[in-house]
Order: C-alpha cells, then sequence, then structure tokens
C-alpha cells in the first residue's frame, strides 16, 4: 500500500511527466492557451494512459518476456499505443458521440505522445507489478492533467497582462514552463 | 531468434490489423452520405454566413431538417444552392438578392472633430467603451479597423482618410465585420443598389453640424424629392434610411442633399 501511495505521488509531483520527466512537451505548449480544451486533453491522457499502461504491460510479460524478446519492446508499445488509440477513437465514435466530439483532435494527437510511450517503458524500467503499472499510469495522467491545467490558467493571466514585445506568445510560456519546472523540483525530496 | 521475432512482430500485427478492421465494422457509424456531398459542393469558406458553425455545420443541418433552406450560403450564390439543392433532392428555393457590405459613416479624419486624444488599446471595441469613442460624434466610425481584422474575405482594409474601404468583388456578405462594429455601421446591402446614406447618427441637426462636416441634419430634401411612390427614403430618428426594396437608385436624392451624404456609385464609377 505505502509503496503505491509513494508511486501516485511520485507519478503527480515528484516526478511529474512534463515538468520533471520533460515527455509530452507538444501538447503541454500547443494546447495550453486555453483551459476547456487542456481539461479534455488532460481527460483524454489519463484515459488513454491507463489503457496503454495495462495492454502494454500484459504484452511485455505476457508475450515478450517468455519469448525473451524484451529487445523488441519499444516497436510493440508503439504499435500497442497505435492501435488502442484507433480502436478507442472508434469505440467513442459509435458509444459516446458526445465525448468523441469534445475530445476531438486529442485523442489522434496522443497516439504519437512520447508521455505514452514513456509511460509504458518505465513500466518495465521499474518492473512494477500489474497493480503498480496500472495506478502509475492513471497518477501519470493526472500529473499530466495537473501541469497542463496551471500552464493554461497561467496563460490565460499573461494574455491579460505587459509582456514585453520580444517575449510575446511562446518565448513568455517557455519562461514560465522553466519557472514552474524549478517548482516542481522542489518536491524531489518527498520521496526517496 | 530471427524467426521468433519476425512471427511475434508480423503476428501482432496481423492480430491488431485484423481487431481494427473487426470493430471499425462492428462499431460503425452510419452517417448521411449526402453530408459529405453536400459539403463537397459548399465553398469551404467556414465563415458562419449561413448562421451554422462552418460549411460541415450548414451540411449537417440541410441534410438532417427538411426546413433548413438551401440557399443560406451567401458566398456561393446561385450556383451552390442549386447544387445543394440537387444533392438533398428538394425543390430549389430561390437565391435571395447578392449583398454586399456597406459602411454607414462618412465621417473620417477630416470630416468628423475628436471628443478627446485617445492613447489606448487599438481597437474599436475598447476605444467605443471609453465615453462613446474618441470622435465628437457618438453614432462615427472609429478608425481603428476592427472589420478589417475580422474580414476572412481581404475585402476591408482601413483607408487613408480613417475609413475602412471595401473591396466589393471581395466581399461575399459573410456579415462578420456587422456583428462585430461595435458601432453597428455596417448593413448588408443589395449588391445592384448604387445608392446609400453614409450616416448612421440620430443625433438632432444642431449637435450633428457641431461635431460632424457631413453627418445627416435630416432636412428631409431627400424624402420629398423621391419619386417613388411611398417613397424609397424616409427620415426617421434625424435620420435618412433607404428602404432598399422600394428604392430605384436614380439618385435625385443625392442631388439635393445639402450635406453630401448620399451618394450615388453610379456616377462615382
Amino acid at each position: 500500500m505505502e509503496n503505491l501511495l509513494a508511486i501516485i505521488i511520485g507519478a503527480i509531483f515528484v516526478n511529474n511527466f512534463i515538468l520533471s520527466r520533460f515527455l509530452g512537451l507538444c501538447p503541454f505548449f500547443g494546447v495550453s492557451k486555453k483551459t476547456k480544451p487542456a481539461i479534455g486533453m488532460g481527460i483524454s491522457v489519463i484515459f488513454v494512459m491507463t489503457l496503454a499502461s495495462i495492454v502494454t504491460w500484459l504484452a511485455y510479460n505476457l508475450i515478450l518476456v517468455p519469448l525473451s524478446l524484451q529487445y523488441l519492446h519499444i516497436i510493440v508499445f508503439i504499435l500497442i499505443i497505435a492501435t488502442l488509440v484507433q480502436f478507442v477513437e472508434i469505440f467513442l465514435k459509435k458509444v459516446n458521440p458526445v465525448l468523441y466530439k469534445s475530445l476531438g483532435i486529442y485523442l489522434p494527437l496522443i497516439t504519437t505522445n512520447c508521455a505514452i510511450l514513456g509511460l509504458a517503458l518505465l513500466n518495465v524500467q521499474e518492473s512494477y507489478s500489474f497493480i503498480a503499472a496500472l495506478v502509475f499510469g492513471i497518477s501519470a495522467g493526472i500529473g499530466f492533467t495537473l501541469a497542463l491545467l496551471l500552464m493554461s490558467g497561467v496563460r490565460e493571466r499573461l494574455e491579460l497582462s505587459k509582456v514585453p514585445k520580444a517575449f510575446e506568445g511562446l518565448p513568455i510560456a517557455f519562461i514560465v514552463a522553466s519557472l514552474m519546472s524549478m517548482a516542481f523540483i522542489a518536491f524531489s525530496g518527498m520521496i526517496q | 531468434m530471427i524467426i521468433e521475432s519476425i512471427l511475434v512482430m508480423s503476428g501482432l500485427g496481423l492480430g491488431f490489423g485484423v481487431f481494427l478492421a473487426f470493430a471499425s465494422k462492428k462499431y460503425a457509424v452510419k452517417s448521411d452520405p449526402r453530408i459529405t456531398q453536400v459539403l463537397s459542393v459548399l465553398p469551404g469558406n467556414n465563415c458562419g454566413a449561413c448562421g451554422y458553425p462552418g460549411c460541415a455545420g450548414y451540411a449537417e443541418a440541410v441534410c438532417k431538417d427538411e426546413n433548413v433552406a438551401t440557399d443560406l450560403c451567401s458566398p456561393g450564390g446561385q450556383e451552390v444552392a442549386d447544387n445543394v439543392s440537387k444533392v438533398v433532392c428538394r425543390e430549389c428555393d430561390s437565391v435571395k438578392e447578392q449583398r454586399v457590405a456597406k459602411l454607414h459613416c462618412a465621417g473620417g479624419i477630416a470630416e468628423a472633430k475628436t471628443k478627446y486624444n485617445y492613447k489606448g488599446v487599438k481597437t474599436c471595441k475598447s476605444a467605443a467603451m471609453l465615453a462613446k469613442g474618441p470622435k465628437a460624434c457618438s453614432y462615427g466610425c472609429i478608425g481603428f479597423g476592427d472589420c478589417a481584422k475580422v474580414c476572412n474575405f481581404n475585402a476591408l482594409h482601413m483607408g487613408p482618410l480613417g475609413l475602412p474601404l471595401l473591396t466589393k468583388e471581395n466581399c461575399v456578405a459573410c456579415n462578420a465585420c456587422v456583428k462585430e462594429c461595435p458601432k453597428n455601421l455596417f448593413s448588408l446591402v443589395p449588391k445592384k443598389s448604387k445608392v446609400h446614406v453614409l450616416c448612421s447618427s440620430n443625433d438632432k441637426a444642431a449637435d450633428v453640424i457641431k461635431s460632424c462636416k457631413v453627418g445627416c441634419i435630416s432636412c428631409k430634401r431627400c424624402e420629398m424629392i423621391c419619386p417613388v411612390e411611398g417613397k424609397a427614403i424616409h427620415v426617421n430618428d434625424n435620420l435618412a434610411k433607404i428602404d432598399y426594396s422600394k428604392c430605384i437608385s436614380c439618385g435625385k436624392c443625392v442631388e439635393v442633399c445639402p450635406r453630401k451624404i448620399i451618394i450615388n456609385e453610379k456616377k462615382k464609377n
């Protein structure tokens, strides 16, 4: 139990996927202009990360390990994630068109998101158990959403404030991101 | 080793491929094939003139609901309306007259006096919030070009005199500038109409004369000389207004207007 708690806190704060591991920076800057799409993206990422974590764990431990083909894990994970996202898209379109419309473009965008692949690879690296991998997937998604939401809030305020001309737009966003990242480093003492 | 890895990879690929093919069949969403057809005949400007969110929104609406007219696309005009009607198998509605946007103000920098020196954010919207704008006439064009910024068709540009200039050929009557202008100076007028009143001020004559060289002073000379039965130009609320459904563009009111705010585009060109 304590171990799981450490994984949750670790994935959300200490080793936040965006602000400490620097994974998935493309949506972090692309979709953080407004709060609403940021939430949509965050929820889709939580969803896909959890699913991907489960399926890649199963594929790795039930197929690759018994055949001692571990060196194939990257290409297999990519294949699995792409298939998964494609399937989720087809499934959602039929079952819940409203959710499908609100997720919109973000769902296919996640396919090529390195944060998902990073998650699958970290699961292998840390040799998590199935439950641990599941919890890690959910909390990594939550950490991603948290960072995205914080960033979008800051950027919404930035729109209204006076920014020197040279820093307008992306440059100031980069500066904000680095400041936030430094702030998140402060969590690193929490878990050994 | 090599054989195994090849087998695993191709097995996984095949498995996932079959799985996805199966899933896409099983969870296929039936959509009206006419929607894509309508979408292909629409111009694809996504301007929103029809009142729906983009061309796709209109295509969906026109296929789903029989009461949605097939002629709502004003950039496309008659040709697109015919094509849309053909796709959805309906009697073709007659297309509304082609229209263009028109600015009803002639008070540029030279003509209209200013009330104060505005030094804020350079948009009409924010300027209009400060004591109804920097112009002495509270109805006049502010001249920061919000309309030109919102125009997606390269039809509006700010002219040298502080008023936006319209390129008629590019205007598709998408209504964007009409909605954007904080002073509501734009309206859509029939493209073939040549005579327009270039003032929107409801101020009394004395106030108009004080604030602007070219404002309507509601002398009613235009109304009196109008040869159309029932008059095509009326002065209400201290402002002359043309009834475009009656106006025959004869240009008589243009000649008598003492303030030269009724213009005849036929003559100019």
